[in-house]
C-alpha cells in the first residue's frame, strides 16, 4: 500500500466543492439523497486515486468503481435495489481490505 | 414532431456528446420560453445561457447533481418584484417549471437532451454568474446532444393520480 498518495490540485478542489456543496444541499434534500451523494463521490475519489496512477494495485478499485457506477442510480428508480447494492459494495469492500491486511 | 409524441417520448438525459449547440438552436429554445405562460403575464423570467467552457466547469463543481458537462447550461431565473406585483416563491416557480418545460420539450423536437437541476448550491451559482440581489436563480437546465437513450422510468397509471369530479373518485 502506497505511504502517500497525492492527487492534483485541481482534482481536490473538484472533490471539495462537491463536498461541501454536497453538505449544504443535503439539509433540504430528500433523505436518500445524502447517502448517495457519499456513494458518487466515493466513486469521484476512485477516478482522482486511478488518475494519479499510485495505487500499488488498480484492479480492485477499478472494478469497483464500475460495479458502483452500474448501480448507484437505482437510488430513483429502486430503493430497495439500491440499499441492497450500498450493502453489497460495503461488504465487497471490507473483503477487499481483509485479503489486503492478511497480505501485509 | 407532434406535440404528444414530445411529450411522451422526452427523457431526462444525463450524458452528453461533445458537439456544441448552435447559437441558432438556443435562440429557438429562448423563443420557447418566451412563449410560455404565466402568472399575471409579469414574465418575470430571465435567463441566463452558459456555454463558456470555463465557466460551465466552475459551475458543475457546485451542482453534484450533474454527472457530466453539458454543451450549455441554462439558468432559469426569476426578477423578483417587490410591491403590488410580488408574487410568492411557489408563483415564481410555477412560471419558470413552465418555461422550463416549453424549453425542454422543443430541445426534444430538435434532438437535444435535456435535464433539470435543483441539486446545486444557488449562493455559488449566484455569484459565478454574477446574478443580482434581486434575481433568483430557481432552475437549472442541462442541455447537449444525447449520449444515451434512457429506458422509460415507471409511471404511475391514470386511475392512481386522475380523479373523476371529486378527489378519491375512481376516473373512468
Amino acid at each position: 500500500m502506497a505511504e502517500r498518495m497525492v492527487i492534483s490540485e485541481e482534482n481536490f478542489y473538484e472533490l471539495l466543492s462537491f463536498m461541501v456543496t454536497s453538505a449544504h444541499l443535503s439539509i433540504e434534500e430528500p433523505e436518500l439523497y445524502g447517502s448517495f451523494r457519499l456513494i458518487d463521490g466515493a466513486c469521484r475519489l476512485i477516478e482522482f486515486a486511478l488518475e494519479s496512477g499510485q495505487l500499488r494495485d488498480e484492479d480492485f478499485v477499478r472494478e469497483f468503481k464500475e460495479y458502483a457506477d452500474a448501480r448507484k442510480h437505482s437510488m430513483m428508480t429502486d430503493e430497495p435495489g439500491y440499499v441492497w447494492f450500498l450493502e453489497e459494495a460495503t461488504g465487497k469492500l471490507a473483503e477487499e481490505l481483509k485479503r489486503q491486511a492478511t497480505e501485509q | 414532431m407532434e406535440v404528444f409524441e414530445a411529450i411522451r417520448n422526452r427523457r431526462s438525459i444525463r450524458r452528453f456528446t461533445d458537439q456544441p449547440l448552435p447559437k441558432e438552436a438556443l435562440d429557438t429554445l429562448l423563443e420557447a420560453a418566451r412563449w410560455a405562460p404565466c402568472g399575471g403575464n409579469l414574465q418575470r423570467w430571465r435567463f441566463v445561457v452558459v456555454t463558456s467552457p470555463s465557466t460551465k466547469k466552475l459551475m458543475k463543481k457546485f451542482a453534484p447533481g450533474i454527472f457530466d458537462m453539458p454543451a450549455a447550461f441554462i439558468v432559469v431565473c426569476v426578477q423578483i418584484v417587490q410591491g403590488k406585483h410580488h408574487r410568492d416563491e411557489a408563483t415564481y416557480m410555477a412560471d419558470c417549471s413552465m418555461a422550463a418545460e416549453n424549453i425542454m420539450l422543443q430541445a426534444h423536437a430538435m434532438g437535444i437532451g435535456t435535464c433539470v437541476a435543483l441539486s446545486y448550491a444557488k449562493i455559488a451559482i449566484r455569484k459565478i454568474l454574477n446574478i443580482p440581489e434581486d434575481v433568483d436563480p430557481m432552475l437549472l437546465i442541462t442541455l447537449g446532444y444525447p449520449a444515451e437513450a434512457p429506458e422509460t422510468p415507471p409511471k404511475l397509471t391514470l386511475p392512481e393520480i386522475a380523479f373523476s369530479d371529486e378527489y378519491g373518485k375512481e376516473w373512468k
